[in-house]
């Protein structure tokens, strides 16, 4: 497979609403719940915080790649997906009669966020969305992605979890934009080779620690290297057979 | 230049038309539905038809895995345990890789432990909800069952996301992080997926009739099915070509124009070289709601003007969601490996269709079929399939 490039970057986590904030490592108290301007009025309150993280860190990500939204092809990975949809279902349906609700239902779909996405910026070519466990799942996400954009499209991958009402998870979304060939006027960041087995030779980010919960943390690792322009394999996670990384270039 | 086109080894399915491969296109040939009414008595304040599986699964310990869909699709995995054998030994368990398509996972286990996170605060401690519930399990029990170490992944684009597990398949085939891979879906029954259709009014309370003037609706089905494509092998048929779009049109409606189905299937055409005209079967998504059909219809007639066979099979199995791309290109499979086309069984055409939907099964040799799946969130794909 061709190397494929990074010309995009994007982050939401409580404290960070974007990667400049991330990188000084200074927390702003007031950045609490995601919301994003993707949503304006009556689709703000469809949107769930899963979409509303997804498409900051997205929005920011191909502003930066110089992309045009609707030009944009769309990934997002997850673990949990909408869960907090799927639980008010699940409650609504201790109801006498059992009962549903066509928003919280639709939204309790994995792929709802990139369905309020894909309409907020018009984009209608490629999108989809994955999952795997917690450990590989930022591997899997970075193969789906970088496979894809060997086609020549430019995809705009979201690594997100929102907070999980069965166990401790804190919300985070980092975005990354890749491509064959940057756009005209955008700067590449960094290339990336293909996902595979391997030993890490760059460290883990050590800003990321408060987030480890989240399993699109890992991702954090890939976007701290991008940003210090590193050379190397960065770890990805890993199951009973190994680990699995990519290999970085500044 | 030499065609990229991967040969399907190996393939099995249950679904309501049967719980073996060859039960199922048994009832296809001879048109049997495996729809079944449900109401009350099936924990439903409504009635409705559904396709469900014809026997009991065996429930498997598979220790924190255990789920009545990761039974499902290992029972399916059993039918092709040699040729899934074979492949990883020729391959080697690291070179070959899992895609999953499903919407539920195992949110049916869920159901039945959600009082207790109700009343506590906390599932019973013999209940792992992440490895039960959260829907890349049963990929990951099938990579287990055979040692498979190479990647895995579910996708989760909803009604769309096993026929979009084909089009990872190509690319991680063209990319060579794999030289063989197992293509799935699988969906089974739930309340919480029955009780959001009905509340989304789509849901009908008869059996469904895709394509059919009067339509009503869709009924919902459960199946697993699984595909194993290889980078070398004995063709049943070829993978030859895949097709993905959104709408970028809303939530859970189509849009009325039919260009990402269209465009789907026109993509999916380019990818494998093949020409519109050369197309001689369609396995379409035809759910039966009023909305998709008018949509996906349009799609055939704008891309197709040729009119090949159109077989809808949603009413014989019921719209088995994140399985159906998978399970319906098992059903093509067979078709251009045996040389016959289903019926389409469903009413009387809508006279606003121009479709070709055979009535009677026919003995024809269709060189390419065409699968397409649409989904909740506007993604849409299609699977180009090509005769051994």
């Amino acid at each position: 497979m061709s190397e494929v490039l990074v010309t995009g970057l994007g982050l939401w986590a409580p404290g960070y609403d974007d990667v400049a904030r991330w990188a000084s490592g200074v927390p702003d108290p007031a950045v609490a719940r995601p919301r994003s301007a993707l949503f304006p009025g009556a689709a703000a309150r469809r949107a769930t915080p899963l979409a509303q993280m997804a498409g900051h860190a997205l929005g920011a990500a191909l502003d930066q790649a110089r992309v045009p939204p609707a030009e944009a092809e769309l990934l997002l990975a997850s673990v949990g997906g909408e869960l907090d949809a799927t639980f008010a279902c699940l409650r609504l349906m201790r109801e006498e009669p059992p009962a549903s609700s066509p928003l919280r239902f639709a939204n309790s779909l994995h792929s709802s966020p990139l369905g309020h996405l894909g309409v907020a910026f018009g984009a209608r070519g490629f999108a989809g969305a994955v999952t795997a466990p917690a450990d590989t799942l930022v591997a899997m996400a970075l193969l789906e992605a970088t496979t894809r954009a060997a086609a020549g499209g430019d995809v705009a991958l979201v690594v997100a979890d929102d907070t999980w009402p069965h166990a401790p998870c804190p919300p985070l979304a980092v975005a990354f934009v890749l491509s064959v060939r940057a756009r005209p006027d955008a700067r590449p960041l960094a290339r990336l080779g293909t996902v595979g087995r391997g030993k890490p030779t760059l460290p883990p980010s050590s800003r990321a620690d408060a987030l480890r919960a989240n399993p699109s943390a890992r991702a954090l690792d890939l976007l701290d290297a991008v940003l210090a322009g590193r050379a190397g394999t960065v770890g990805l996670g890993g199951d009973e057979a190994g680990g699995y990384v990519v290999p970085l270039a500044p | 230049m030499t065609v990229r086109r991967y040969p399907i080894t190996a393939y099995a399915a249950a679904c309501a038309l049967g719980m073996r491969t060859a039960d199922v296109i048994a009832s296809l040939r001879e048109g049997r539905s495996g729809l079944v009414r449900q109401g009350a008595e099936h924990g439903l304040p409504f009635e409705t038809w559904f396709g469900a599986l014809p026997e009991p699964v065996a429930a498997r310990d598979l220790g924190p895995w255990t789920a009545r869909q990761a039974d499902v699709a290992l029972h399916v995995l059993d039918e092709i345990e040699g040729p899934v054998c074979a492949a990883v030994d020729r391959w080697g368990a690291h070179r070959v890789g899992v895609v999953l398509g499903t919407t539920t996972g195992g949110v049916s286990e869920t159901e039945a432990r959600f009082g207790a996170f109700v009343a506590t605060g906390a599932f019973p401690p013999d209940y792992d909800f992440a490895r039960a519930h959260l829907q890349y399990g049963a990929a990951e029990v099938t990579a287990r069952r055979h040692g498979i170490t190479g990647p895995r992944l579910a996708q989760v684009s909803a009604c769309s996301s096993s026929a979009k597990a084909f089009a990872t398949a190509r690319r991680w085939l063209d990319a060579g992080v794999v030289d063989a891979v197992l293509v799935g879906g699988v969906d089974t029954r739930c309340r919480m997926t029955l009780l959001g259709f009905h509340a989304l009014e789509v849901l009908s309370s008869e059996p469904c009739t895709p394509f059919a003037e009067g339509r009503r609706g869709i009924n919902l089905g459960e199946a697993g099915a699984w595909v194993l494509v290889e980078r070398e092998g004995e063709a049943r048929a070829w993978l030859r070509g895949v097709g993905e779009t959104s709408d970028a049109h809303h939530l859970t409606q189509p849009r009325p124009d039919g260009a990402g189905v269209r465009d789907a299937m026109a993509l999916a055409l380019a990818d494998g070289e093949v020409d519109a005209a050369e197309v001689g079967l369609v396995n379409p998504h035809a759910t039966g709601t009023l909305y998709n059909d008018a949509a996906e219809g349009k799609a055939l007639m704008e891309l197709l003007p040729h009119r090949p066979p159109v077989v809808p099979t949603k009413g014989l199995t019921g719209h088995t969601l994140g399985a159906c791309g998978a399970l319906e290109t098992v059903m093509c499979v067979v078709a251009l490996e045996q040389g016959w086309v289903p019926a389409a069984h469903t009413g009387p055409l809508d006279p606003a269709l121009d479709l070709n939907l055979p009535r009677a099964r026919a003995e024809l040799r269709p060189r390419f079929a065409l699968n397409t799946s649409a989904a909740f969130a506007g993604h849409n794909a299609a699977v180009l399939l090509e005769a051994p």
